[in-house]
């Protein structure tokens, strides 16, 4: 499985990828790999408008909010 | 009905902007009754050229809070109704094109998003690559973060309904003729001509419940991430507020031309976070700060910084951003100055 976490590089897409990296943790997943996409024109390839965004298996799960490790958790179960 | 939801926020937030307008203009008019009547309203937390240095943050501090408590609950309320009721699409929708039409939609509905500007950044580079072109691009850029719900409340509390309309009309002036210049001068060098911007508008029926939750959940988080911000803002200001003299604030930020040429350019390149700049100006202006470097600093300072240009570079070329920055610089500087010829001085309660 994997994440993908998309922003410009503000603290808000540094905080999103924190929490994704410790929703993967408490779970104890060892496949599940976090990726940190910078480009803003792959972001636009994707559709995604407002960062930081979260896709999870190529899906967007959120955008323009920080989801919190719980909600990210409910993603990946 | 189709729109109840939408309606509902509409509503919601114009009974919010009501009740703070005339709470504020109730309270204006009751001190200026005791100042006719020779009382003036005691200060709770002084500060006077006895206090402690070390005092100086703290009370700075708690005077703010003392004063903007209910303005910034009502703010953040209503910057989180926005975000949950106004659907983002309503405003995209209408960037998918090119159309002179754009420019105006740019700048008015930017600030219906009440996002930050760093989040706006993949916005703004699919607005330039597949919607509206790079000039709308620009113009939602700017307008977005220098206008946005919370901040006219705190400026129209804070400071002054003058300062409000002022920042309003030349923000959004400034921000399309910026968008049509860059566009003059770049736009055929950075036409992507590709297809349109596909915008997926989902329209949700209005569920009181769940949308009153969700619409606290998002003041939670504008509380959450800004408050922090603002509080350190003002914390830092009391500190600087002990080294610095009413005669060098007047002489570099009082009224004139070089004066809002500067304060123009520290707004263009410092970070401010948003609402911040408000307290920054009005313990400024305390100090002898000129209406028009006021007004500059409020167009410049929150719409534009190195940090933002940074992002910005990602998704167009330096020139670009050269380009905007200084048009802006300037537009900052009219703008002021303009402001200053309306209004020449100001008293802040």
């Amino acid at each position: 499985m994997k994440i993908e976490v998309l922003g410009s590089g503000c603290p808000a897409c540094q905080k999103l990828e924190q929490n994704a990296k410790k929703a993967v943790e408490e779970l104890g997943l060892k496949n599940v790999k976090v990726e940190h996409v910078y480009d803003v024109n792959e972001m636009m390839e994707r559709g995604i408008t407002f960062s930081p965004a979260i896709m999870v298996e190529g899906e967007i799960k959120a955008e323009g909010r920080i989801p919190s490790v719980e909600e990210i958790k409910k993603w990946l179960k | 009905m189709k729109n109840k939801r939408l309606y509902f926020g509409i509503f919601l937030i114009v009974l919010l902007l009501g009740g703070l307008v005339v709470y504020e203009w109730y309270g204006a008019f009751k001190k200026s009754r005791l100042i006719e009547q020779g009382v003036y309203p005691k200060e709770p937390f002084p500060i006077t050229p006895g206090t402690p240095a070390w005092q100086v943050p703290l009370l700075t501090l708690l005077s703010y809070g003392q004063k903007a408590w209910l303005c910034l609950l009502i703010a953040f309320l209503v910057a989180g109704a926005f975000q949950t009721f106004i659907p983002k699409e309503l405003v995209i929708k209408h960037l998918g094109k090119k159309s002179p039409k754009a420019y105006l939609i740019a700048a008015f509905g930017g600030p219906l998003l009440s996002v930050c500007s760093c989040s706006i950044i993949p916005l703004f580079a699919a607005i330039k690559k597949r919607g509206a072109g790079l000039g709308p691009a620009i113009t939602f850029l700017l307008a977005t973060p220098a206008i946005n719900p919370a901040a006219i409340i705190l400026t129209f509390s804070m400071l002054s309904w003058k300062f409000v309309v002022g920042r309003i009309v030349l923000a959004l002036s400034a921000a399309i003729i910026t968008g049509l210049l860059v566009e003059k001068i770049w736009g055929r060098y950075e036409d992507d001509g590709k297809s349109e911007l596909k915008v997926q508008y989902h329209e949700k029926e209005l569920e009181l419940i769940p949308d009153l939750k969700e619409w606290f959940k998002n003041v939670w988080e504008f509380v959450a991430k800004i408050l922090p911000l603002v509080f350190l803002g003002i914390f830092i200001i009391g500190i600087v507020k002990i080294f610095l003299i009413t005669e060098v604030i007047s002489r570099y930020l009082g009224q004139g031309l070089l004066q809002t040429a500067f304060a123009s350019i520290i707004g263009v390149v410092m970070y401010t976070p948003t609402l911040v700049e408000i307290p920054f100006v009005r313990e400024l202006i305390g100090l002898g700060m000129g209406t028009g470097p006021a007004l500059a600093f409020l167009l410049t300072g929150p719409a534009l910084s190195l940090p933002s240009m940074l992002g910005v570079s990602k998704a167009v070329k330096w020139r670009v951003v050269l380009t905007y920055a200084s048009i802006m610089w300037i537009l900052g500087i009219i703008g002021g100055l303009v402001f200053a010829h309306f209004v020449p001085q100001i008293l802040l309660v």
